[in-house]
């Protein structure tokens, strides 16, 4: 297994990466940018480029887990064009009713070298929709 | 709706490279083989649902809070 991609540099410029199938619920954006910052650190916050432009706020799910399986199925892999190249992680922060929650069921995986991304929703691994973050 | 009666290792096939097999059945269930290109996502319908609904409810939360920050830099381990 290939090591994950280092969480995205404070000073980075906005990163505009292809999602082609959009996400479950926002299919219909292809185009997403990362914009990380020192203020956010270490949620980054994943934005459409095209509408609905919803925005979502994102943590390395390994900061949750230390221990959360990095694996991807080869078909996966493939979908980004990813051979063994690093690739990086998010898990997608829900904040309702005063409770952050982090979707550890469900991570967006971006491959840096192709600009690519897609959700992924693990059928075997029992990880929560929901993980608690606390009150906010 | 397209309704077709399949026996045992019988499938159907659907679009180009999307075959839908089935490889048993009984009282509990139907146990299917479903064969796709890569760039095809097939998921049980109900987590499915239940990833975008948890989307939709995220989209919008863009807005960084502070407490939030703070809480998960505490679990952040020093290098």
């Amino acid at each position: 297994m290939s090591q994950p991609a280092p969480a995205p540099s404070a000073a980075s410029e906005p990163l505009v990466v292809e999602f082609p199938s959009g996400i479950p619920g926002f299919e219909t954006c292809h185009r997403f940018v990362l914009v990380a910052s020192p203020e956010l650190a270490p949620l980054a916050c994943l934005r459409a480029l095209d509408p609905p432009e919803a925005s979502f706020l994102t943590v390395d799910p390994r900061l949750l887990e230390p221990g959360y399986d990095l694996t991807l199925r080869e078909f996966e892999r493939a979908r980004l064009g990813a051979a063994d190249e690093p690739l990086l992680w998010l898990a997608i922060v829900s904040i309702a009713d005063g409770e952050a929650t982090a979707n550890l069921r469900a991570p967006i995986v971006i491959n840096p070298r192709r600009m690519t991304g897609c959700q992924f929703i693990r059928d075997e691994v029992e990880y929560p929709v929901r993980y608690p973050l606390g009150r906010v | 709706m397209l309704v077709v009666t399949r026996k045992r290792n019988e499938a159907i096939v659907i679009g180009d490279g999307i075959e839908v097999k089935v490889l048993r059945h009984g009282r509990d269930g139907v146990r299917l083989g479903i064969t796709a290109p890569p760039q095809v996502a097939v998921h049980r319908q109900e987590i499915y649902d239940t990833i975008r609904a948890a989307n939709t409810s995220a989209a919008g939360s863009g807005v960084p809070v502070q407490s939030l920050v703070d809480r998960l830099r505490g679990r952040v381990e020093p290098s």
